[in-house]
C-alpha cells in the first residue's frame, strides 16, 4: 500500500468514525444517531449469541480458524459489548520466574466498516513488579506487531488468517494495525469507555471501530 | 480490644506455573489469577479461603490467607491439607473515622499521607451478581455503583463521592461459570475501591469526584483485564443481560 492509499484509507474511516460517533464535537454519544445504530449492532450481536449460542455471519470463518489453528487454543470472543466478531489465538505461552510471556494472534472484525484487522500481540506480565499500591497486581504489557519470530518462525499465521478472512467474508479488507494505532481522534470517546474523562490527546482508530479493550493505551506499545 | 470479623468466603483455582497438575493455589485476591488465570490451563473445582478484618484501636487490617492444597482434578476434592499458607495484609485503615490510622499519616514517616476513609457498609461490594452465558463468555450488569469517601487532612475534613452508576462486566475462558464471574466483579471492584483509597491518601490523584471517578473505573478495568476475556466498562450493558443493583448489605 503506497501513501496515497493510506491517506485515502484513514480518511475513509475517519468518516466512518464520524458517522457513529460526535468527533471534534464536544458533544455525548448517546443522542447521536448513529451512536443509536452502533449500539443496535451490539444488541443484535449478544441476542444472537444469547439465544443461538453463536453468530451465523462468522460461524464459518469460526470452524475455517479452529481447523488452521488446530495445534493452538482459539478463543473466540464474539461476547465483546462491542461491534466487533474477535477472535484470539493463543500461539505460545513461556513462563519464568520474573515473567510470563504470551504471543497471540488476535483478529478483530469491525461491524462498523467492512475492514478488519489481524496482529500478534505480545503479552508479558511482570511478576516482580506490581501496578497496585495496594496489594500486589503484577504488571502487564502489551506490545502489539505484525512479526512474531518467536511464536511463529516462517511467518506464515498472520498471512493465512488474512486468507481465512477474504475467503469466508466476502467485501471484507483488511487494514494494518499499525495504521489503526497510528491515527489518533483527538476529540470523541470510543464506545463503552467514559465519556465523562476521555483520555488526553485522544484514541486511536482501532478504539472507535475495531476494539476497545486497550482503554488506556498507557501499557501498549505499537511496533510495526 | 481486637475483634475478628470473617468476611468472605471465595474464589479462583488456576494451575501455577511450576506447579504440578493437580496442584492449585488458592488466594483470595486477584494475584493468583492474574499470574494464573489469563489463559486457565485447568480448574479443577471451587473452595474456600478466608478473608480475615481485625479491628483494634489502631485502625483496620484487610488480610488475607493464601494457601496451597493439592486437588483432585476429577473430583475437586482436597486430597492435602493446605499448606505452604501466607498471611498478608492488604491495606490498614479505619473505617469509622474514630481511632489512628497505621497509613503514617502526620507521622514521621507518613509523608504527605492523608487520612482517608471509607464505610465498608457502604463501599464493599458483596452479593451475588447473575450473567448470562453470551458465546464463550458470561456477561453482567450492575448498579448503583460507587461509595463515598472521607478524606482528613490538616485542612480538613471532606468528603467526596465516587460515582459510577451503572456498568458492564465480561468474562471467559476455559472453567469460567457464573459464579466464578460473580466473584470476580465483586473482588475487582472491591481491589479497585481499596487503591483508590491510596491514591488519593498519598496525593497521587485530585480528590475530587470526577477524577476518582475516573480511577475507579481504570482500576476496575484493569483488574478485569487480567482475568480471560475479561472486560468492564461504565454504562450499561446492551442485549438481555441481567442487570442487578450493587449490593453492600451483607459486609
Amino acid at each position: 500500500m503506497d501513501i496515497n492509499d493510506s491517506e485515502l484509507l484513514r480518511v475513509e474511516l475517519t468518516k466512518v468514525v464520524s458517522d457513529y460517533y460526535p468527533i471534534s464535537l464536544e458533544f455525548s454519544n448517546e443522542p447521536r444517531a448513529g451512536n443509536v445504530a452502533l449500539k443496535k449492532k451490539i444488541e443484535q450481536k449478544i441476542n444472537e449469541l444469547i439465544n443461538v449460542g453463536e453468530l451465523i455471519f462468522c460461524n464459518a470463518l469460526e470452524l475455517e480458524i479452529k481447523r488452521l489453528f488446530s495445534d493452538h487454543l482459539v478463543f473466540v470472543e464474539n461476547y465483546k459489548q462491542f461491534p466487533n466478531y474477535a477472535i484470539s489465538i493463543e500461539l505460545l505461552k513461556r513462563e519464568f520466574a520474573e515473567i510470563d510471556i504470551v504471543y497471540n494472534l488476535k483478529l478483530r472484525v469491525s461491524l462498523l466498516t467492512n475492514h478488519f484487522t489481524a496482529f500478534y500481540e505480545e503479552i508479558s506480565f511482570h511478576k516482580n513488579s506490581s501496578n497496585m499500591l495496594s496489594k500486589f497486581m503484577p504488571v502487564k504489557l502489551h506490545l502489539i506487531s505484525s512479526i512474531a519470530k518467536i511464536a511463529d518462525r516462517d511467518g506464515d499465521y498472520l498471512s493465512l488468517l488474512v486468507n481465512a478472512v477474504e475467503k469466508c467474508l466476502l467485501g471484507y479488507k483488511f487494514v494494518s494495525h499499525y495504521l489503526l494505532f497510528n491515527t489518533t481522534i483527538e476529540i470523541g470517546t470510543p464506545h463503552g469507555l467514559d465519556e465523562f474523562t476521555p483520555k488526553s490527546g485522544g484514541y486511536p482508530i482501532y478504539a472507535f471501530l475495531f476494539d476497545n479493550e486497550y482503554n488506556s493505551m498507557d501499557n501498549v506499545y505499537i511496533t510495526y | 480490644m481486637t475483634k475478628k470479623i470473617y468476611l468472605l468466603v471465595i474464589l479462583f483455582f488456576g494451575l501455577v506455573p511450576g506447579m504440578k497438575n493437580g496442584e492449585f493455589f488458592i488466594n483470595a485476591g486477584f494475584t493468583t489469577s492474574a499470574q494464573t488465570g489469563f489463559f486457565d490451563i485447568e480448574i479443577c473445582g471451587r473452595g474456600t479461603t478466608e478473608v480475615e478484618l481485625l479491628e483494634d484501636d489502631l485502625g483496620t487490617t484487610y488480610r488475607t490467607t493464601s494457601c496451597t492444597v493439592t486437588l483432585d482434578c476429577d473430583t475437586g476434592e482436597e486430597t492435602t491439607e493446605p499448606y505452604d499458607c501466607n498471611v498478608s495484609d492488604q491495606f490498614v485503615s479505619k473505617w469509622d473515622g474514630t481511632g489512628g490510622d497505621n497509613g503514617g499519616s502526620g507521622g514521621s514517616g507518613g509523608g504527605d499521607a492523608v487520612e482517608v476513609v471509607f464505610d465498608q457498609n457502604d463501599a464493599l461490594l458483596c452479593g451475588y451478581y447473575p450473567t448470562v452465558k453470551v458465546g464463550n463468555g458470561y456477561t453482567g450488569g450492575n448498579g448503583n455503583l460507587g461509595f463515598t469517601m472521607t478524606i482528613t487532612s490538616s485542612a480538613g475534613t471532606t468528603t467526596v463521592p465516587v460515582l459510577i452508576g451503572s456498568s458492564c462486566f465480561s468474562v471467559g475462558g476455559t472453567g469460567m461459570n457464573p459464579a466464578l464471574a460473580s466473584t470476580a466483579i465483586s473482588i475487582a471492584y472491591n481491589a479497585a475501591v481499596t487503591e483508590v483509597m491510596y491514591l488519593v491518601k498519598y496525593s497521587i490523584i485530585p480528590a475530587n469526584s470526577v477524577s476518582l471517578r475516573a480511577a475507579l473505573i481504570l482500576a476496575v478495568s484493569a483488574n478485569m483485564a487480567l482475568l480471560p476475556g475479561g472486560s468492564y466498562s461504565s454504562g450499561n450493558c446492551l442485549g438481555t443481560v441481567p442487570k442487578t443493583t450493587a449490593n453492600y448489605s451483607c459486609n
